[in-house]
């Protein structure tokens, strides 16, 4: 994103509005990061807030290369920095109403649809609480590195300069994240799609997941 | 890319491990093509290569998340105090009221042993000198002792017994009572009192190598062989039964409360204040971090 470059040296030197640009740009992609590491809406929303005042705080740090990067790995400490908090005084919120794309939204989540509406619908929403589920059993480093790469879609090397870390070291916490995934999916079976009942073998051998 | 791709011995190990590279489309051409080929072969990284593209495509398929409200950094946000100041006072606050704790702790725990420590005082000393069973009594809660101090009292009133100083003494306890229960002490005459009882304390430690009873009693009973403490009136060296009496009897002149008041109260009262400083310590950082939002 050649663009990114342009907008962050604007910001740089103060303009807001081009900052705000940025936000607008990846706020949905911090949102979903925080999202999928710490599995609440809550906290994830508390996070990507913070993510974007400490970027604009910082902005002078940003010596270049990828914005995105950059971005992920603030929303990423973050979020272990929210979430540790969260966890001294739990604050379970119950009486948020339900936003749309909320499959793990708490007790309310597990409510029938007030809507119900095709059947489809309301696999999805099970197929991504086990999805979720299944994320958060995997350690930190495993989690954030999959969720960048299976769900936000980013490259090794971009994964490797926000978790700064080597390509190899990327490449095998991939490897082994997507493996103890699938180690967690076949053991929710019966709570995937048709489509993907079958998709995994009953038991894989145990040593596969640390290959 | 890394020197653990390079060979391509294509064993089994070595191309599980880059199974999900290879699926994420991040291996070399000659490095891909060598998994590949045994992947095919292979009926284990066969099965492992369908699940795992599996996974990834049902995480690929999870809807794409919506942000809750817009993250804009508003001219509010520029507005707020650099962080250094956002974080001083809570900080401040946060470290008063954990030290303050910790010392009302220490305050009351001190105390506590104190009033103990008088009990045991005493009993040593009763029993020293008229080995009488009944006077060995535990030691007990501060407001029970009194009681059974003021009972004692009229016990060796009563039948006459020439327990002279044992009556005084328990005197004394009875009178020390009242003071535990009228804790509406003012804070000033607390620290008179304190002050004097610390001379004596002091007064009595330096004369006198640390004893048991001196060191929690904190009623100075200077040994016989002691020169009188400056302060303790005319206590004669000689005087082997309790000075104790002798030295309490010295403080009224100086303050009229302060004589009876037992020190481990002293400490309890300074223990409740600091108590009470945590307190608002605590709420004062939940306050503050809560404007703070």
């Amino acid at each position: 994103m050649n663009d990114d470059a342009a907008l962050v040296a604007l910001a740089q030197s103060g303009d807001r509005a081009a900052f705000n640009r940025l936000v607008v740009r990846y706020q949905d992609r911090v949102y979903g990061l925080c999202w999928r590491l710490t599995g609440d809406r809550d906290t994830a929303d508390d996070a990507a807030q913070e993510t974007f005042i400490a970027a604009y705080r910082h902005l002078q740090d940003f010596r270049g290369g990828s914005f995105a990067a950059w971005l992920m790995r603030i929303a990423t400490r973050r979020c272990y920095d929210v979430h540790r908090q969260r966890q001294r005084r739990p604050a379970v919120s119950l009486d948020r109403p339900g936003r749309p794309n909320d499959e793990t939204a708490g007790p309310a989540a597990t409510l029938p649809d007030p809507q119900p509406g095709p059947e489809a619908a309301a696999e999805g929403r099970e197929l991504a609480a086990v999805l979720q589920a299944g994320l958060l059993t995997l350690p930190p480093d495993q989690r954030t590195a999959l969720t960048m790469c299976d769900v936000l879609g980013y490259d090794y090397q971009t994964i490797a300069d926000s978790t700064q870390a080597p390509l190899g070291t990327v490449r095998s916490r991939i490897n082994r994240g997507r493996r103890r995934l699938r180690e967690y999916l076949a053991g929710q079976r019966e709570l995937l799609p048709h489509p993907y009942r079958h998709a995994f073998s009953e038991k894989a051998s145990p040593e596969s997941a640390d290959v | 890319m890394s020197a653990r791709q390079s060979p391509p011995a294509a064993g089994h190990e070595w191309a599980a491990e880059l199974l999900s590279a290879l699926l994420d489309g991040e291996l070399d051409e000659a490095i891909a093509a060598a998994v590949t080929a045994h992947r095919r072969e292979c009926a284990e990284c066969s099965r492992d290569w369908a699940e795992l593209q599996a996974t990834k495509q049902l995480l690929a398929a999870l809807p794409a998340a919506q942000a809750p409200r817009s993250y804009a950094i508003l001219a509010d946000d520029l507005d707020e105090p650099d962080r250094a100041g956002a974080t001083f006072w809570p900080r401040l606050l946060g470290l008063t009221w954990r030290l303050s704790s910790a010392l009302a702790v220490v305050l009351i725990l001190i105390g506590t042993m104190q009033l103990a420590g008088i009990s045991l005082g005493e009993e040593a000393e009763t029993q020293f000198m008229q080995a009488e069973p009944q006077a060995a009594v535990p030691a007990r809660a501060p407001e029970e002792r009194g009681a059974t101090e003021l009972a004692a009292a009229q016990q060796a009133a009563a039948p006459a017994a020439p327990a002279g100083p044992r009556g005084e003494r328990a005197a004394a306890g009875a009178t020390g009572q009242t003071v535990v229960v009228e804790k509406a002490v003012t804070v000033e005459q607390a620290v008179v009192v304190e002050k004097v009882v610390e001379k004596q304390v002091v007064a009595a430690d330096a004369a006198r190598p640390p004893a048991p009873t001196a060191t929690f009693t904190a009623t100075p009973a200077p040994s016989p062989t002691a020169t009188a403490p400056p302060t303790a009136t005319p206590a004669p060296p000689t005087a082997v039964p309790p000075p104790a009496p002798a030295a309490l009897a010295a403080a009224p002149q100086r303050e009229p409360a302060g004589p009876t008041f037992a020190p481990g109260v002293l400490w309890l009262i300074g223990g409740a204040v600091v108590v009470v400083v945590a307190g608002a310590a605590w709420l004062g950082e939940r306050w503050v971090r809560g404007r703070q939002g």
